[in-house]
């Protein structure tokens, strides 16, 4: 295999692909979608953050520290647990910490069962290798558990009669919510179980492009994504599961009825 | 004779407006506590806060002579049926719907299955024969479906049933055969039953009841 066989991008090339921006914003004017503003502000933004990030990867790549790796990990997990909690309506608490523990259990577990056993780099915590998987199941299961939560609370917003009349029935505040659960559940595993079915079909995944950019034979690159399609959907469903067990209850009095924010519409 | 339920000063006030309830009562064996009074008054408020879907500011409510925090809120709601102005069914036959509670974990290990012979009896009583078990629940009318989530009450056997406008959906005939089964019903055991109603002829085929007359009280800015 040809491991030095990845196509390098100089700098002039990189400014020339910037020269396909100028064409969009050429067409954004011309067209006075009003866009060229934000669109060159993206352009920027994009490049500054990328070119800062490729710093601090190196920089933690050469400190080789798992002190610093598990930080940066946590880092990451508060952040996107931050952004999950935010897209989430009529939540009766504040869900930021609740989705940080699910996204934190399930990426830590899923993620040390793929770097450890299947990947198993030198040394374990290798960052190079860690940073970038744990961060692709965090980017998936917080889109999966954000789902999952909003439809939950919305589910039981819209049905309320239907979860009172399971109570006055019998029901305990787990099989009240059953139904929305599982619509919930369902919700937040779709797109997952979706890109399941037409991947390599309609879609080749970014990790399998940039591999076998990098020069990597494309059957390498193929187990690879598999792998990593796999565990995104594991750490998903891992994901939602911890999140609706421990949020679900916070739907109820401990008189087992319906919080207030619930009731209302 | 000992009452069955009796709450005293239980006091709700409503969310975003002045208006609140302030309400006592009380329901003995064998009678039906009417509870009537103007529009926003409080009257589906006060069922929902004697079934504890809603909780009350203050005030108590006790039931055979024990306060509610006595009792764990779902054995509670079990013994205290309240039903809703408007019916709800569940996807699944009228069958399943009439067993429903039958399959939540509490009521399979206290209670047994109603007998077929018995199921037959009720829908007899309010005007369905046996075929009505098969048909989808959520294809049945509004009065249909009423009917059906009263008799799906009773069948747990609750000591007392909270309706709210029991009658609202049905005609004249089936109303009269509805009203006669709640009667029958509890005249025929130490049952109670706490219903609002608008109704004069609902009242015509009750053998006891006593009236709470509900007062609007803050301002009534609306909700």
């Amino acid at each position: 295999m040809e491991s030095s066989g990845y196509v390098m991008i100089s700098n002039g090339q990189l400014i020339l692909s910037i020269s396909l921006v100028l064409l969009a914003g050429l067409v954004s004017a011309f067209l006075k979608l009003g866009l060229l503003k934000s669109l060159l502000w993206g352009t920027l933004r994009a490049f500054i953050q990328l070119t800062l990030i490729g710093y601090v990867l190196t920089f933690v790549f050469n400190l080789n520290n798992i002190f610093v790796v598990i930080i940066l990990l946590l880092l990451m997990a508060v952040i996107a647990s931050r952004e999950a909690s935010r897209r989430i309506k009529k939540a009766p608490a504040n869900p930021s910490f609740i989705a940080f523990i699910a996204l934190t259990l399930s990426t830590f577990l899923v993620g040390s069962l793929v770097v450890g056993i299947i990947i198993s780099p030198d040394p374990w915590y290798s960052p190079r290798v860690v940073i970038p998987i744990f961060g692709l199941i965090l980017g998936n299961s917080m889109n999966g558990i954000a789902l999952s939560l909003d439809r939950m609370y919305g589910e039981v917003n819209t049905n309320v009669a239907e979860v009172e009349q399971l109570l006055c029935l019998g029901a305990s505040p787990w099989e009240a919510v059953q139904a929305q659960v599982r619509n919930a559940m369902r919700a937040g595993m779709t797109p997952i179980i979706n890109s399941l079915m037409v991947v390599g079909v309609v879609s080749l995944p970014g990790i399998m492009t940039g591999q076998i950019l990098a020069g990597m034979e494309p059957q390498t690159a193929v187990r690879y994504q598999f792998v990593i399609l796999i565990m995104v959907a594991a750490a998903a469903a891992i994901g939602c599961l911890i999140l609706i067990g421990l949020s679900y209850k916070k739907m109820f009095t401990d008189d087992m009825a319906l919080v207030a924010t619930m009731r209302e519409n | 004779m000992e009452e069955l339920l009796s709450f005293q000063n239980l006091y709700y006030k409503f969310p975003h407006s002045s208006r609140y309830i302030k309400e006592s009562g009380q329901v003995l064996p064998h009678d039906f506590l009417i509870v009537q009074g103007p529009s926003g008054a409080g009257k589906s408020t006060l069922l929902k806060l004697i079934a504890r879907l809603i909780r009350a500011e203050s005030g108590e409510v006790f039931f055979r002579g024990k306060a509610q925090e006595e009792y764990p809120a779902n054995e509670w709601r079990l013994n205290i049926q309240y039903l809703a102005q408007h019916p709800i069914m569940f996807t699944g036959t009228v069958a399943d719907n009439l067993l429903q509670a039958f399959d939540l974990k509490m009521v399979a290990d206290k209670k047994e299955l109603p007998p077929a012979n018995l199921i037959k009896k009720y829908l007899g009583a309010i005007g369905f024969n046996e075929k009505i078990l098969q048909q989808s629940a959520k294809t049945l009318s509004g009065g249909e479906k009423a009917r059906i989530a009263v008799l799906r009450a009773i069948l747990i056997e609750p000591t007392l049933l909270l309706l709210d406008e029991p009658s609202a959906y049905l005609d004249e005939a089936s109303r009269e055969k509805t009203m006669q089964l709640l009667n029958d019903w509890v005249v025929s055991g130490k049952r109670g039953i706490i219903m609002v109603s608008h109704n004069s002829e609902d009242l015509a085929l009750i053998e006891n009841y006593n009236i709470l007359n509900l007062l609007t009280r803050g301002d009534g800015d609306g909700k």
